[in-house]
């Protein structure tokens, strides 16, 4: 499995381009573009009333399970999947191997039109992770002046005392 | 693997608990989110818990945390834990996807020695499935509930758990009290901090 990639301000400006574009096709209130692993990649939108990294796992979470079942029932195709809600419906979309489009939408659109751009929109955000990957593969950052031994307590406790 | 994204100047990482059932996971990540002191509230998510009715974990807890910024990048960290139950072994495939760093969460109490041993070697079969190995994964062990009366001492457990060619830290925990907690997740902390450097992210 290629690992995703890191993310530069080309890419974001990219991923930020086709979402907007997206939103105002779609009519859609939030478009996230999540890793599969959990991860909330970017977003774009209503301020949400929700806690965007917690919808981005739970999402991710959810499709995986789906996947996983729908390989034991032999199927091989499985690129979406929705949740019709009476306020908000949710459509989650397969962008490539490692990451997936949550659209969270108005009930009262019609599915449909949101499926058709969001396929759309998938395609252009999978066309520059592409590019992303090709840019650099393994990914990662020059931390090489970064002490690890100063991150003895990365994680204090409320009443620790102070060393 | 983690996520590193320059344009937000973002870092993720994903750090899973794992271990036999009742061990405690999810009680470490409660200790975490009640006891971990935040610059910012913000910094500190709310913590999520997909349980039965009986509060045992049905696929996993979650706690989004933002620790130290590294070079600029603030460095988000993902905790979550894994269902224990036997029953529950696809599910812990699937929390495990993209994982960091595993906290081996084991039960001290000597009736539990089996399970533990078990539950090391699901964990080490689970990563295989997907193409990985707990060589290659910074892990720590967790030695939980020594508060109880009928625990094994901590050599036998090194001796059951600990026994490879390169050891791996371990601490003594008893996460219902929130001893342990800290010193386990910040030595799983720094070995991750290690290996991005040593690999370059």
């Amino acid at each position: 499995m290629t690992p995703f990639p890191q993310i530069i301000d080309e890419d974001y400006q990219q991923f930020d381009a086709v979402l907007k574009t997206f939103l105002s096709q779609s009519e859609a209130s939030n478009a996230l573009i999540v890793e599969k692993a959990g991860y909330r990649i970017h977003e774009v939108g209503e301020k949400p009333a929700f806690n965007t990294d917690e919808l981005a796992t739970l999402a991710a979470n959810a499709f995986n399970a789906t996947q996983f079942m729908v390989d034991r029932l032999g199927e091989t195709n499985f690129s979406s999947m929705f949740q019709q809600g009476d306020g908000s419906s949710v459509l989650w979309m397969n962008i490539e191997e490692n990451s997936l489009l949550i659209v969270v939408f108005d009930a009262s659109k019609s599915i449909g039109a949101v499926k058709y751009y969001a396929a759309e929109a998938a395609a252009a955000i999978a066309r520059q992770i592409a590019i992303a990957q090709q840019r650099d593969a393994t990914g990662g950052i020059d931390l090489a002046h970064l002490d690890p031994e100063s991150a003895d307590d990365v994680f204090k406790k409320k009443d620790d005392e102070p060393q | 693997m983690a996520i590193i994204n320059q344009a937000n100047k973002e870092i993720q990482v994903k750090i899973v608990y794992y271990g036999p059932a009742q061990c405690g996971k999810t009680t470490n990540l409660e200790k975490v989110h009640s006891d971990v002191e935040t610059a910012n509230p913000e910094d500190k998510g709310k913590m999520v818990s997909l349980a039965t009715s009986s509060d045992r974990t049905l696929f996993f807890d979650f706690l989004p945390i933002e620790a130290m910024s590294i070079k600029g990048y603030k460095t988000k960290f993902q905790l979550y834990t894994v269902p224990g139950q036997v029953i529950y072994n696809t599910t812990r495939q699937l929390v495990l996807r993209g994982v960091d760093g595993i906290v081996f969460v084991a039960d001290s109490q000597y009736d539990k020695m089996e399970e533990n041993v078990e539950s090391l070697q699901n964990l080490e079969d689970n990563l295989k499935t997907l193409r990985m190995d707990i060589k290659d994964i910074p892990y720590v062990l967790q030695y939980n509930k020594r508060d109880l009366p009928n625990i094994a001492p901590t050599d036998y457990m090194e001796f059951l758990l600990n026994n490879r060619d390169v050891r791996v830290p371990s601490f003594e925990a008893s996460a219902f009290k929130s001893e342990g907690v800290f010193e386990t997740l910040n030595m799983i902390t720094k070995m991750l901090l290690h290996k991005f450097i040593n690999q370059g992210g």
